[in-house]
């Protein structure tokens, strides 16, 4: 699974099993900043979730916790991840082939995409991801030539380095956090 | 082959408190290699640890548990002027204790330890301060040096003996950005010209840039490729996305 929208998805539900519905919206409240996806991308990812076996629908009655919006206008059946899903989403998580050594913002929308995506309860995950990240970022800086041909490549190489700095201090406090929660 | 520094499982306490309870912890189960030549930097924000690995790794501070190796030899077990004349040390922080100039600073540890003469010494303490581009700095006093200058002239304070390891904790901090990159090539000559295995901290990430390992410290932590690129290749990156270490060798060489 290669798709960020289906590892999204399929991280939300994994999360609360929900109705289509419910799953939209918190897509969108989640990875609003992250993940330009209309819905039509949200129920395209379930069908496909469905289709390779990673959910499978199930009578609304049976969910477990219905929100209160779903619980007045949901018909449909709602959808729950199975042990395939729950093995492609833990694939998914750690899979940081998209995190490109040589691309800074790349990597933090990769990285930032997975840790919302982390279960708030897997702070082992969480480290993880941040270690691979820090040292995504610590490439990029160490290749930073420090004989600039010009002073316009210096400038943009102070640039890269202060955002990898800002990044690095990100990280700290996030691994802070995560050890002391 | 062996790397000239080795820290093998260092971890480093401050005692807090009057019943030492309640230790801060400076550096946790910390290993790493340097070879000759190699020129390392370590990230870390304020309180990560970094003074305290720079303090470690000459010897200076003796950890608590854990080993610290310089040429094979256990670091701490070794004689202040034998071992440890072989490692320059130098920090923001100037401190001239008798001195009066800029070129008595600079000639002090060859007056100290080697019984070289005066004038020897301070012909010494010239042709050092030339090679760090410092020579105008000479009659200067120490409260008259910008802080780029301060640490030339700590650089040739600690490289005059020429040691084969040379420590520079947090060289820029202070600086002004302009001045930073000519104070980071001038180190990165030290392991590229003359061979020395260079380990700098710095809270500066763009002090990193163009060093042969990148390695970060987080509340006493380690991370990163922490093993000599003289070393065995070992895969630190197979699965997690940064590469092996044996290509940031190909990538050094290739540079050169």
């Amino acid at each position: 699974m290669k798709s960020n929208v289906s590892g999204a998805v399929l991280s939300l539900v994994i999360e609360r099993p929900s109705v289509g519905a419910s799953v939209c919206r918190r897509f969108e409240a989640r990875y609003g900043g992250l993940l330009g996806s209309g819905r039509q991308h949200i129920y395209d990812a379930l069908s496909r979730l469905v289709r390779d076996g990673m959910l499978v629908r199930v009578p609304r009655e049976l969910l477990a916790e219905l929100d209160e919006e779903d619980a007045r206008g949901a018909i449909t059946d709602g959808y729950r991840a199975t042990a395939e899903g729950a093995r492609a989403y833990q694939r998914w998580l750690a899979d940081v082939s998209l995190l490109r050594p040589d691309s800074l913002i790349g990597s933090r929308q990769e990285t930032l995409i997975r840790l919302v995506s982390t279960q708030p309860q897997d702070r082992a995950g969480a480290l993880r991801l941040l270690d691979r990240y820090e040292q995504v970022i610590l490439r990029l800086i160490q290749s930073t030539p420090l004989e600039a041909r010009n002073l316009m490549d210096e400038l943009l190489a102070d640039e890269l380095t202060d955002l990898a700095q800002a990044e690095l201090r990100w990280i700290a406090r996030t691994r802070d956090k995560l050890s002391a929660a | 082959m062996r790397g000239l520094l080795q820290l093998d499982g260092v971890t480093h306490r401050y005692p807090r408190g009057s019943r030492g309870r309640h230790d801060r912890i400076a550096l946790r189960d910390v290993s790493l290699t340097i070879g000759a030549g190699e020129l390392v930097g370590v990230w870390g924000p304020r309180n990560s640890g970094r003074s305290t690995l720079a303090l470690v790794a000459v010897g200076i501070t003796l950890p608590g548990e854990g080993v610290v190796r310089f040429d094979g030899a256990d670091l701490v077990r070794q004689p202040m002027l034998g071992v440890r004349g072989g490692i320059g040390y130098c920090d923001r922080d100037f401190d001239p204790v008798m001195a009066q100039t800029v070129l008595e600073h600079v000639a002090a540890p060859l007056l100290s330890s080697t019984g070289t003469t005066n004038s020897s010494a301070e012909q010494a303490a010239y042709d050092q301060l030339e090679r760090v581009g410092g020579a105008e700095l000479s009659g200067l006093e120490p409260d008259e040096l910008d802080p780029a200058e301060t640490m030339r002239v700590a650089i040739a304070r600690a490289t005059i003996t020429r040691p084969r390891l040379l420590v520079v904790d947090e060289p820029t901090t202070g600086v002004r950005a302009s001045q930073e990159r000519p104070l980071l090539r001038l180190l990165h000559s030290f392991a590229r010209d003359e061979g020395m295995a260079v380990l700098m901290t710095a809270d500066d990430a763009a002090a990193l840039a163009g060093v042969d390992r990148a390695l970060s410290l987080n509340d006493g932590t380690l991370r990163g490729p922490t093993d000599a690129l003289d070393e065995e290749p070992r895969a630190v990156g197979d699965d997690d996305g940064v590469g092996r270490v044996v290509e940031l060798r190909r990538a050094r060489r290739a540079d050169a």
